[in-house]
């Protein structure tokens, strides 16, 4: 028996593929899922994260359906043009490639005519867009310019462009010199790495940097001091040389002054957290806490980027549910 | 072309699948396509897409679809089995029979995948065409790099290796399941795997059979396991080689298609009609 939508008995939640047209009028691939009865008038949208289409890694966005339409929620998990099972082809060579397009928001318009065949189709005008990395940060770009988007939930939320390993040095952050510097530490005895340092096969660039860090905490220090004085209008800075996405820092604000609720939730493990916050959170510290009760940021210990173990993606999910019921009970 | 997304019932649970039917064609044949093991799988999809929908163009139908336990189909990984793959292969077979009306069903798979279509044919007296792009032919020897991945694992997250490969398979044994990848792999499904050895197959003459041996170097030679096991089956089967990198995990180059692999398939696939 072939049949297009189907109630699973155990779960009560409906699922149907779905297939909707983008702007452009390629055709883009979906599941809908939705509760049984006494579904919220709100749609969650679950982006896909880098190339890994609707499902995510490990089913991580199967699994996070499931607990959304628990708790009344109608979701929509779809495959972004040239993604999964959606037609479309992309330019990019070179995966690095891709995931900086998507950063730059190469998938906005997608996630935006999505909303619209959700509320054409289902009558739904309020939405809450979620994803991993990718889906986070594509999440946050139509968020902030679109009202119907009243929150996000961003799972590993990226800030910076994937700069490739020949480019570690020159973006690492102060975290991963720590780590790095630990490893060093522990390998102090071993011979073959001082065989390496005499051969010069050891990445000098990211050891002077370690070696440096003190002079950097000093200039961090004076920066912050300055900041503080010089509160109130937010002036975002780029530096050409920095792999941070100059869009994310305006983003993030408009997003906070639209009252747009986020939920943040990084991995412990993940140089993302880092990246975050050395190059977004010190720099606007004193801009961010106007608007300390309008995100949440969580941090699950030591678990990596995509959640693996069940107990990392168990505390996503009642962080996940908490949030929700704390900001989204009565829609 | 077009494209039917669907759900197929089974025992209480969904499969899910996407049928790519043909325009106008004179070709009575159909593919299943059976995909490889967990984050291989992702990391393939699309260039299975762009094969089924470059199948579909020239004639053929194709049936892509995700065992339970993956993708969008239902139920958990952790209750993965050789027997339920079986199932959820002849269930797709089926449903493209009824709705297609296409009797002449070929099976294609990509490593694990090409591995579970010579299983499932080798049960199954119906199935005269497999097309295997590097097929595991030992399953044990696949096991070991599933545990090298936790291994990886485990030094990515603490810096260092706490449990051992044999630990790994003492702690499966002993009831637990191994992650890998997010994925938990139990002691019945992992040995089920290890047991696979496609080597001891008996002769199956019926079957015209096409491997794709993947070389990352094109003067790379033959591979003489696939040069011996493609002698089980018809004349008009073949060893060919193709150049691509290996697509089914995360590597620097966007992969949307494996055009070698497709136009080495295609022209065995014309010779065959």
């Amino acid at each position: 028996m072939l049949i297009n939508t189907i109630l699973d008995e155990q779960t009560k939640m409906k699922s149907t593929p779905v297939i909707f047209s983008n702007r452009n009028g390629l055709k883009l691939f979906g599941i809908l899922e939705q509760p049984d009865s006494g579904a919220k008038n709100i749609a969650v949208l679950l982006l896909s994260p880098g190339i890994k289409m609707r499902v995510g890694p490990h089913r991580m966005y199967n699994k996070l359906s499931r607990v959304l339409v628990s708790n009344g929620f109608t979701v929509l998990r779809f495959d972004f043009y040239g993604l999964g099972d959606s037609e479309g082809e992309l330019d990019q060579k070179v995966l690095v490639d891709v995931y900086n397009s998507i950063q730059n928001g190469r998938y906005t318009e997608d996630t935006i005519d999505a909303m619209d065949w959700v509320s054409r189709t289902y009558s739904i005008d309020s939405f809450i867009l979620g994803g991993l990395c990718g889906g986070a940060i594509t999440g946050m770009l139509a968020g902030s310019i679109d009202n119907r988007v009243k929150g996000l939930i961003a799972l590993g939320l990226i800030n910076v462009f994937e700069g490739g390993e020949e480019n570690f040095s020159k973006f690492v952050t102060e975290g991963q010199l720590d780590e790095l510097k630990r490893g060093y530490v522990s390998k102090l005895t071993d011979i073959n790495s001082w065989k390496r340092v005499i051969t010069l096969k050891s990445d000098f660039r990211t050891i002077f940097k370690i070696l440096l860090k003190p002079f950097r905490v000093v200039s961090k220090r004076i920066r912050e001091k300055l900041n503080r004085n010089t509160k109130k209008k937010i002036e975002f800075i780029h530096d050409d040389s920095s792999n941070t996405n100059p869009k994310f820092a305006p983003t993030f604000f408009s997003m906070l002054q639209h009252s747009r609720k986020m939920l943040l939730i990084y991995s412990g493990g993940d140089r993302l957290l880092w990246e975050f916050k050395e190059k977004f959170e010190s720099i606007y510290k004193s801009h961010l806490s106007d608007y300390s009760h309008m995100y949440d940021l969580h941090i699950i210990p030591d678990a990596n980027h995509i959640l693996s173990l069940s107990e990392w993606e168990e505390t996503m999910h009642n962080l996940v549910r908490e949030w929700l019921e704390t900001n989204f009970r009565n829609l | 072309m077009q494209e039917v997304a669907e759900f197929i019932q089974i025992n209480n649970e969904k499969i899910f699948a996407v049928f790519h039917v043909p325009e106008k064609t004179d070709i009575s044949k159909a593919f299943v396509f059976i995909h490889p093991f967990a984050e291989e799988k992702l990391w393939s999809h699309r260039v299975y897409v762009s094969f089924a929908r470059e199948l579909a163009r020239q004639g053929y139908h194709v049936a892509r679809f995700d065992f339970r336990g993956h993708g969008d189909s239902d139920g958990d990984f952790i209750d993965s089995s050789l027997e339920k793959h079986n199932k959820d292969i002849g269930t797709v077979i089926n449903q493209l029979r009824v709705k297609f009306q296409v009797d002449d069903i070929g099976l294609f798979g990509l490593r694990l995948g090409a591995t579970l279509a010579i299983n499932y044919a080798s049960s199954n007296n119906d199935i005269r065409d497999i097309i295997l792009w590097d097929p595991v032919l030992k399953g044990e020897r696949y096991m070991q790099e599933l545990l090298r991945s936790n291994l990886a694992g485990q030094m990515a997250l603490k810096g260092k290796v706490e449990v051992t490969r044999d630990d790994l398979v003492k702690q499966m044994r002993s009831g637990i399941p191994i992650n890998i990848e997010g994925y938990f792999l139990t002691y019945s499904y992992y040995s089920e795997l290890s047991e696979i050895d496609l080597q001891k197959l008996k002769d199956r003459k019926s079957i015209n059979c096409l491997i794709n041996q993947i070389v990352r170097n094109p003067k790379q030679p033959q591979n003489k396991t696939f040069l011996e096991f493609i002698n089980k089956f018809s004349e008009k089967s073949e060893l060919v080689k193709s150049h691509e990198e290996q697509f089914w995990k995360e590597i620097k180059t966007f992969y949307q298609t494996a055009e070698n692999l497709c136009s080495s398939t295609l022209s065995w696939m014309n010779k065959l009609k």
